[in-house]
């Protein structure tokens, strides 16, 4: 079910059509859409750019913070509880939309920003949080889901830590930051990086976010794609970006499935 | 010099009290323990003092600093736990030396004072291997070369044998009192097993329920307890009920007990505590019952044999005497048959009277 | 270090309560406001007229039928496929399900829009735009790895001897999974089919494209609101309302009666 898309976006990307194929015509394969991809006057380039620019801005905002929030839980002995998880419960396009209200011209986030800002004479005019060219709006709306996503994923490890560890390390002198930074972090190294992968993997390919809070450009790679199919019918395009996506998301996966793998054979010692 | 001193500390979680000591004071270099059952607060007690626990009120010297507001990394204090609490992911080596690293010593220092450590230990050639390379005994090496080796001002040991097998524990607890008395580090020792304490505290304090109950000597405790709860918590005891009919010697504390079936026993008690008339019970230990010989004069009982257990090195015999059940260890060769009719003295010095 | 607020955690607590919550205020605001002045900073008069709206008006009303009937269908339909598959993956432990995790994994880390366009064309050629039932399995694509994990960990949870010894008493396999595996795995079988219900509930971009123009559920029926250039909050809060509500009211449902602990997620 999922094979056969693939093989059509690849075959695609070459001009190639199974229908035809199947019909029996004759293929004509082409890289014009390959050459278009690759051609620094084209867009793409710089989309596929800001794409992965903006998942790792996310993705590193998502995982401190996160971590950091589930080691505070952890070392005051809190737990989860299920409110927290509400941004989960929203989909997508909704919490997309919501902080469009909040982040436009005339929402309560911008109106605070931009009134501190101008207040500290940082600047003159009130900046653009949503639809810029930063993808300011498009950082604020993946941050809100995946720091959530990131907590869940940290708290579990780092419950497990018994709290033996770090009573121990603090009679040996160890203030909080170092026992964050030499019990902690050492004992959870493979989820960070598991979670890591998982988190910028999510942010590359969710398509909601990006396509209400992001601006005209520079844009994500999949809003291309997407403009590309229901705007202005190139399928060529947009399968090619396809391919470039798919080879970006499965070096990621591969990374992420190395340390997660290598952690399930640690923990079975 | 490190002098602990506890005053009016409190600590209780909910409802329940788990510290509640007026004033306690461990002197320099003393290997003090903290002897209770399961849940009498003694392992709380340790916590505030390194740190780790908050107390409700009260305060905490370490001579004559008050530390009660230091935080534990603050207060330079060596730690021992129960579980050991090794890094897992550190070997023996960087284990020992964690607290030295947070102190920013120099790498040499830092090599120099772990071999120290190590060696004291006898743990030189475990150096390079990780926790779970390592047996339960060595690990427990480790956490304690990695309490000394940052030079503290006090040792503190949560029940640190616990998860060692009986015999390496008889072993490894002499090694540890050798190591304290090398050292010259004062240690608060944690242990709910009687004979542990025993063997290597030079005081002791019994806790139930968050509270001191007697802090003395081993020799003190078990010859002279304060309350019934330390009596029966130390060694085997029974207790024979009975009214203070009359003070027989105010200078040695000698009292004259008359139990209900009309036994008159003399007994030894502490007078502060004890009137004429008053109800107490008397201590018995199966060490302060022996057979009568002729020369006995005072405290001899018509006793009936009713039940012998052989163990080995001695005969466990049951007694009864009036209607008490008391018990008598003879030497092997000594048999009693069940039902002969005996007599057994009540060593008057030993018995102890308790309100 | 553990008991009491101090000031401190009372201002992280804060900031993070309102960094996640202040969303759902605003959509509460919009749907709920049936007079908003654009230069004021609250609505001026509250009440229900949007809901009322956008039951009435055909297009939303449609969405609402169609996503929480696709939703049931896509619950079913994956869990169909996932039990038998769980029931295999989680009980052995041959290379076979290794490999059929390390796929179904992979699913996950694939871009739902990549598979959209090349789902596209076979959507095109076999005349399945526009269809609501060809919809069906294009939830599926997305519920499947999370629906088939929890149901795959459901049934490696119980010890293989039981169901050895339900055999050795005298039970054929179909009895050994109602009798042994049910009770015992139920719990994990809903949370999957729970989470392919929410899956499919938020499912956007597959829809968006696949079910142009006539099959619009309701998220994409929320883009068309305030996607694009013409962007009207209230009645795009208000259907959003329509999802988020029932799928907390669920969630809470479960955790309460039912134990069932879950990390949802969207589309």
């Amino acid at each position: 079910m999922v094979f056969l898309p693939i093989v059509n976006v690849v075959l695609g990307s070459f001009g190639l059509s199974i229908f035809e194929i199947l019909k029996g015509s004759s293929p004509k394969i082409t890289l014009r859409g390959y050459l278009r991809f690759l051609n620094p006057s084209e867009p793409y380039l710089q989309s596929l750019f800001f794409t992965i620019y903006i998942s790792l801005i996310a993705t590193a905002i998502s995982i401190v913070a996160g971590y950091f929030f589930a080691v505070y839980l952890v070392m005051k002995g809190w737990r989860i509880s299920m409110i927290f998880t509400i941004p989960l419960f929203t989909p997508y396009v909704v919490g997309a939309f919501m902080w469009w209200t909040l982040l436009y011209p005339r929402g309560y986030i911008s109106l605070i920003i931009n009134g501190i800002l101008k207040y500290l004479g940082l600047i003159r005019y009130p900046i653009p949080l949503v639809n810029d060219p930063y993808g300011i709006g498009i950082l604020f709306g993946e941050v809100w889901i995946r720091f959530v996503t990131a907590v869940m994923m940290f708290y579990s490890p780092l419950q497990l830590i018994s709290r033996d560890l770090t009573d121990a390390a603090r009679v040996l002198g160890a203030s909080t930051w170092q026992v964050i930074r030499r019990v902690y972090i050492p004992l959870t190294k493979y989820s960070l990086i598991a979670t890591s992968a998982i988190i910028l993997l999510a942010t590359m390919a969710g398509v909601s976010i990006p396509l209400i809070l992001g601006g005209s450009w520079p844009q994500f790679l999949n809003v291309m794609i997407y403009l590309d199919v229901t705007e202005t019918f190139n399928y060529l395009s947009a399968y090619v970006s396809g391919v470039f996506y798919l080879i970006t998301c499965a070096i990621l996966g591969y990374i992420f499935f190395r340390f997660a793998m290598k952690r399930v054979v640690m923990q079975t010692r | 010099m490190t002098v602990v001193t506890l005053k009016n500390l409190f600590k209780s979680f909910g409802k329940v009290v788990a510290t509640d000591i007026p004033f306690l004071k461990i002197e320099d270099r003393e290997f003090f323990g903290l002897l209770g059952p399961s849940g009498s607060g003694k392992t709380t007690t340790l916590r505030l003092i390194a740190g780790l626990t908050k107390p409700d009120r009260g305060r905490i010297y370490l001579d004559n600093e008050d530390i009660t507001d230091l935080p534990p990394e603050k207060r330079n204090l060596g730690m021992v736990f129960q579980s050991w609490a090794l890094f897992p992911h550190l070997t023996a080596f960087e284990n020992i030396a964690f607290g030295l690293r947070l102190r920013k010593l120099p790498e040499g220092e830092i090599r120099r004072r772990v071999k120290w450590a190590a060696e004291i230990l006898q743990i030189e050639d475990l150096l390079n291997r990780y926790p779970h390379q390592l047996s339960g005994g060595q690990q427990q090496r480790v956490a304690v070369a990695r309490a000394i080796v940052i030079q503290p001002r006090a040792l503190l040991f949560d029940e640190p044998l616990s998860n060692l097998d009986a015999k390496l524990r008889e072993q490894v607890r002499f090694e540890l009192r050798k190591l304290q008395k090398e050292l010259g580090i004062t240690s608060i020792y944690v242990t709910h097993d009687q004979a542990e304490a025993f063997a290597i505290c030079d005081r002791i304090a019994i806790i139930n329920e968050g509270r001191i109950q007697q802090v003395g000597t081993p020799e003190d405790i078990y010859t002279r307890p304060a309350n019934r709860f330390v009596a029966s918590f130390i060694g085997i005891t029974y207790f024979i009920k009975g009214e203070l009919i009359k003070v027989l010697n105010e200078k040695e504390g000698k009292v004259l007990v008359s139990t209900e079936d009309g036994l008159e026993i003399i007994a030894t008690g502490d007078l502060s505590k004890l009137n004429e008339g008053d109800r107490v019970h008397l201590v018995i230990r199966p060490d302060y019952v022996s057979l009568a010989s002729p020369s006995d004069t005072t405290n001899v009982f018509e006793a009936e044999v009713r039940r012998a257990t052989y163990t080995g090195d001695v005969i466990d015999y049951e007694v009864k005497v009036g209607k008490w059940n008391l018990r008598i260890r003879t030497s092997p060769l000594i048999k009693l048959p069940p039902g002969k009719k005996i007599k057994v003295k009540l060593d008057e010095n030993r018995l102890v009277a308790l309100p | 270090m553990r008991e009491g607020l101090a000031i401190w955690d009372i201002i992280i607590l804060s900031i993070v309560v309102i960094y996640l919550f202040l969303p759902m205020v605003v959509l509460f605001e919009y749907a709920f406001a049936e007079i908003w002045y654009a230069y004021r900073l609250f609505p001026s008069r509250i009440g229900l007229k949007w809901f009322t709206w956008v039951l009435r008006h055909y297009d939303t009303r449609m969405a609402f039928i169609y996503s929480y009937t696709l939703a049931p269908l896509t619950m079913v339909a994956t869990l169909a496929l996932c039990i038998p598959a769980g029931y295999v993956l989680g009980t052995r432990r041959g290379k076979l399900s290794l490999i059929t995790e390390n796929l179904v994994n992979m699913n996950m880390a694939l871009p739902v829009i990549v598979i959209g366009i090349g789902l596209l064309p076979f959507y095109v050629h076999l005349g399945l735009l526009n269809n609501y039932w060809a919809l069906v399995p294009a939830h599926m694509i997305g519920a499947i790895p999370y629906t088939l994990r929890c149901v795959a960990a459901a049934f490696a949870q119980v010890p293989r001897d039981l169901e050895e010894i339900a055999r050795v008493l005298g039970a054929n396999r179909l009895q050994a999974i109602r009798k042994v595996y049910i009770p015992l795995t139920w719990r994990g079988i809903l949370a999957g089919g729970i989470f392919a219900f929410s899956w499919s509930l938020n499912e956007f971009i597959l829809t968006l494209l696949l079910g142009f123009p006539g099959v619009k559920t309701l998220p994409v029926a929320i883009y068309e609101y305030v996607g694009g250039y013409y962007l009207t909050p209230q009645p795009a809060a208000a259907l959003s309302l329509l999802i988020v509500l029932p799928s907390i009211a669920i969630a809470l449902f479960l955790e309460k009666y039912v134990q069932v602990s879950l990390g949802l997620g969207g589309g």
